[in-house]
């Protein structure tokens, strides 16, 4: 046998399956806010894994085709989630966090930002990066509702607008206005840890 | 970063980011944040728990 089949597993057994938990809980945090359901889905991912071991090829990592299936379990909860949570009208509707009170403190009625973006020391040099991303893995863990679903869609599972509009049911004004809320508070979010940790 | 914009459109982002600091600093910093959530994600990828010798 070669080294290089060797480096990868090509047979995937039951009892490697428990072993992927934690990577596979980590990623479904960053996209689902609720604890409980994110173990739910990972829950689900790793019974269908084993009853689709079969068909494991060991085309990709296992890894990679386990995030695949925990993927399509993350999109029909936001499915499922979409469907109870009607879509904004107006003003009304699905605000949990105060998008609204946010959007009015960001920008004066003249559409001019009321408080500027402030500077952020870049994070070059990988001690900085992984500062960084942890403060942005905590906001992403606040970003709720479907803003959040559809930043998470977007940018963690990398999904094109299209996909993301038929998936969910959006046009794409809502798909818009979702993405620009969300970068809004995540960017908001992330400003104050940053900078605070700068200091 | 969504969609293509219509060659009006995109000239007026460019007017209005030229004149714009506080515009442009956002826009490199959503920039940032969408590098950032990339990684993460991808993160999810790589980290492999040490599957045992058969």
């Amino acid at each position: 046998m070669s080294d290089s089949r060797a480096s990868r597993p090509t047979v995937l057994t039951a009892e490697d399956l428990p072993g992927y938990r934690p990577a596979l809980l980590r990623y479904a945090t960053l996209q689902v806010r609720e604890a409980a359901v994110a173990e739910d889905l990972v829950q689900n991912t790793l019974v269908a894994a084993l009853q689709s071991l079969d068909g494991f090829r060991g085309d990709s990592s296992p890894n990679t085709w386990l995030i695949g299936i925990l993927k399509r379990q993350i999109i029909d909860h936001y499915r499922r989630m979409t469907r109870e949570a009607p879509l904004p009208v107006s003003g009304t509707g699905d605000d949990p966090d105060g998008d609204a009170d946010l959007l009015d403190r960001l920008f004066a009625d003249d559409g001019h930002w009321s408080t500027k973006p402030a500077v952020w020391s870049d994070p070059e040099g990988s001690l900085r990066q992984e500062d960084f991303l942890a403060v942005l893995e905590a906001c992403l863990k606040g970003l709720a509702g479907q803003s959040g679903r559809v930043f998470a869609l977007r940018e963690i599972m990398e999904m094109e607008p299209g996909e993301i509009c038929k998936d969910l049911g959006l046009t794409q004004s809502n798909y818009w206005v979702l993405m620009h809320r969300a970068r809004l508070r995540l960017r908001h979010c992330v400003e104050r840890g940053w900078t605070t940790e700068r200091s | 970063m969504d969609a293509r914009l219509s060659v009006g459109e995109r000239l007026r982002v460019r007017v209005h980011l030229a004149i714009c600091g506080a515009c442009r600093r956002f826009a490199r910093q959503v920039q940032l944040l969408r590098w950032g959530a990339r990684e993460l994600g991808r993160k999810g990828t790589d980290k492999m728990p040490k599957v045992p010798d058969t």
